[in-house]
């Protein structure tokens, strides 16, 4: 009985497009962040809508046989959806949902969006039979759950997982390729355009390792700055990251940068000479910011 | 001469060690202390010859007792500038271009100033500023000089997370005549005490640990349980290097050595060098080749001993002592092995998927677990994330062969997988012929006159009820089985 009014409560609250109006595929439109995609996945559920694609509102291009949805992003319902994920699939699955909606790719929004609902449809049909009825708390070995990661010959997982692979490659360049300078002011700062919105998970890997001094991590591309001090991290929305931070070197600065030009042009052997090699492993998108990278 | 000039000169001297990695250990980042190591390692630059930047790799000094023939750093060269850095000048630059992300740690070598343990006992006070004042937790690589006191080498090795002495040359009689100031035993030697202690640490810290779980209460606390405070011995292991190409010795002896090596003294790297002309010398060879095709060829085999289980002897033997520079070693192994082959890709084993010219340890793991799900037809494997184009011609999809109107023979299969190693555009191995480019100067008969190597789309087409597989590939597999 309290199913029922659940039920009906939920079909109010959410209701399904009538058959009155225009059957048109549907594309939806998010605002270009993670916690907008999984909106996107929440109100895919709750109106029953699958769309055909899903689009950044500046990007999207409207077609005349199309309806467009502007999905507004809901925090509360993005983070249903993660409880939803880490309740399907375990970390890992979150883990890898998160790296696909952080990728600047134009197709990763749709990758996820499809990536989760296989994830979801097929929890649903492995739990109709069960008597727990998908009240779980943790991943169920009757249904994928984190095996889906294993499915690489399935398009609808092998598209996400090559989109979060990407991002996993763009956030360990980060992590190599990140130049800091010590400001006067004493902090360290460090420029970085990466081609993801990788600034969160930088920040996990050099809070810690960092955590002896003050940085502040600014990308350029998605206007994202992230700051730590004493071991605590922030990620912060900025536009003008001139307008947070005076970037005077420190006294010292130039001569360490001067060294370590010195020392990179050293340790070259002219007889291995390669440049195609080194482009591959250090592209050139992101020379503007490599301190040795200067003089190339 | 200001710091910056000792490290240019420095730098300059050491970049012929092979050796740069952070591997080997995971230590997470301690409150108060500088860094972190992760297992995998991290590059933090790339050279314009491609190799990557990992560790600040300098000399202590380049100032030098011995008269190593192949080396830039011998007494005898007058061409060079010599310095030394202090230990403290050292460590302060390791801690600037650490706080910088430049670097993941600190790779330490050294000439010969005066004597081994001399020169050891500077490296070990830069180790010991960078771990004890500065609380330094990156990674640190401590080159052993060949005749350093035991005592001396238990230091570095608390300090260093990896230790290497290096072999030099792969035969006795090459040592004797290009480095006549080492031995056979000033080598072997350290990297034998090395092995050995780090045994010891490895089964002390082991017992003390199970030791620990089981503790009672009223124990804990005691002089005897208490956890040992001592850093671990050399705890991302040891590794060396050869150079290849100063000395006659062929692959097959160089490729035992590496194996023996790895059985005996549990090795965790060996790297291959090749020799580069610096100085002139009647003992070394007075071409200007450089061979590095062929360092290209012993890397790849000795991935093949350290990551898919093949024996040196499956790789190279006495009759052939030589890699094919043409064609990568385990193509080379396949094709000799063709009654081996094709393979059924949904039931074959994880060990003989990695003896597939195109499947790697990671493309082996998705096969094995993708085939749980559902049976993988041609178009699932080429999408899969190997390199199917190469694979392709020794697996079956579901009982089917995928490279159809190919001849199964080794000819055929060798002229389809020999390729040369990509040299760049640019650089030394730029000037090789292009297979297939046609020139002004090649006869109008015959226009690929440059290369041997036929492309596939030149060969003789057979026609698919020629194709020449040995019997039923799925019954022969079951027959292994």
């Amino acid at each position: 009985m309290r199913r029922n009014t659940a039920t009906s409560e939920k079909i109010e609250k959410y209701p399904a497009i009538s058959a009155a109006e225009p059957q048109d595929p549907v594309l939806f439109t998010y605002d270009g962040s993670a916690e907008g995609i999984m909106t996107c996945v929440f109100y895919s559920y709750a109106h029953r809508i699958i769309p055909i694609d899903i689009q950044r509102k500046d990007l999207v291009q409207s077609r005349l046989d199309q309806a467009i949805i502007d999905v507004q992003t809901q925090i509360d319902q993005a983070l249903r959806v993660r409880k939803g994920i880490l309740r399907c699939g375990g970390k890992e699955v979150w883990k890898k949902s998160l790296y696909t909606a952080s990728a600047d790719d134009p197709r990763a929004a749709y990758a996820c969006f499809i990536f989760l609902r296989e994830l979801f449809d097929h929890t649903a049909a492995a739990c109709k039979h069960c008597k727990k009825k998908m009240t779980c708390t943790k991943p169920c070995p009757r249904n994928r759950g984190p095996h889906i990661l294993d499915e690489w010959s399935n398009p609808h997982v092998r598209d996400a997982l090559r989109i979060a692979r990407s991002v996993t490659i763009e956030i360990n360049r980060m992590h190599e390729l990140m130049r800091f300078s010590h400001l006067a002011s004493d902090i360290w700062f460090a420029k970085c355009n990466p081609n993801a919105d990788v600034v969160p998970f930088l920040m996990n890997w050099f809070t810690p390792r960092f955590n002896t001094q003050k940085f502040l991590i600014w990308d350029e591309v998605h206007h994202v700055a992230g700051l730590s001090e004493n071991g605590m991290a922030h990620v912060v929305k900025v536009d003008d990251i001139d307008a947070l931070i005076s970037q005077v070197p420190s006294k010292e600065e130039a001569a360490m940068e001067d060294a370590w030009q010195r020392f990179y042009h050293a340790v070259a052997i002219d007889e291995r000479y390669h440049p195609e090699l080194r482009g591959h492993f250090m592209p050139m998108r992101l020379w503007k910011n490599i301190t040795e990278m200067q003089d190339d | 001469m200001d710091v910056a000039d000792k490290l240019e000169i420095l730098a300059d001297a050491a970049k012929y060690d092979v050796a740069c990695t952070s591997s080997g250990i995971d230590r997470s980042a301690q409150k108060g202390c500088l860094g972190s190591t992760v297992a995998a390692g991290c590059c933090h630059s790339w050279t314009p010859d491609g190799r990557c930047i990992s560790l600040l790799k300098v000399l202590m000094t380049n100032v030098c007792e011995y008269d190593c023939a192949y080396c830039v750093n011998r007494i005898s060269n007058d061409h060079v500038r010599r310095t030394a850095f202090t230990p403290q000048e050292l460590a302060d630059l390791t801690m600037g271009m650490y706080r910088r992300n430049y670097i993941e740690g600190l790779f330490l070598s050294s000439a010969v100033l005066k004597t081994p343990d001399y020169t050891c006992e500077r490296m070990i006070e830069t180790f010991r500023i960078l771990r004890d004042s500065y609380h330094f937790c990156g990674y640190i690589h401590a080159k052993i000089i060949p005749g350093t006191s035991p005592d001396l080498i238990d230091k570095i090795g608390r300090y260093a997370d990896r230790v290497s002495v290096n072999l030099e040359m792969p035969s006795q009689q090459s040592l004797k005549l290009l480095a006549p100031s080492k031995t056979k035993t000033s080598v072997l030697g350290p990297m034998k005490y090395i092995h050995q202690e780090i045994d010891i640490d490895k089964t002390k810290r082991l017992a003390a640990h199970n030791s620990r779980s089981t503790l009672y209460v009223s124990k804990r606390g005691s002089k005897s349980m208490a956890p040992s405070r001592k850093r671990a011995f050399a705890p991302a292991g040891q590794s060396t290097q050869m150079i290849i190409g100063a000395s006659p010795e062929s692959d097959y002896q160089i490729l035992n050595i590496s194996s023996a090596l790895y059985k005996q003294y549990k090795l965790k790297r060996v790297f291959f060098s090749a020799y580069i002309p610096v100085v002139k010398d009647p003992r070394l060879p007075q071409s200007a080749h450089i061979q590095l095709d062929r360092e290209h060829r012993l890397f790849q085999a000795d991935w093949l001993m350290r990551f898919y289980g093949f024996d040196v002897n499956e790789i190279v033997d006495a009759n052939h002592p030589f890699l094919d520079t043409q064609l990568d070693p385990k193509a080379q192994w396949a094709i000799h092995h063709l009654d081996l082959f094709p393979i059924e890709i949904n039931t074959a084993s994880y060990q003989m998927l990695l003896r597939v010219p195109g499947i790697g340890v990671r493309g082996a793991q998705r096969i094995i677990k993708a085939r749980k799900t559902r049976r993988l037809s041609s178009d699932d494997v080429a999408r899969i994330g190997i390199a199917y184009k190469r694979a392709r011609y020794f697996i079956t999809c579901c009982g089917n062969y995928v490279a159809g109107g190919i001849d199964f023979s080794s000819e055929t299969l060798r002229s389809i997988l020999s390729a040369p190693i990509d040299g760049g555009h640019h650089g030394r191995r730029a000037a090789r012929p292009i297979p297939g480019q046609q020139s002004l100067f090649d006869d109008a008969a015959s226009p690929i006159s440059v290369n041997p190597v036929k492309s596939q789309k030149e060969l003789p087409q057979t026609p698919r009820t020629s194709l020449t597989l040995p019997n039923n590939s799925e019954s022969r597999h079951a027959e292994r089985r």
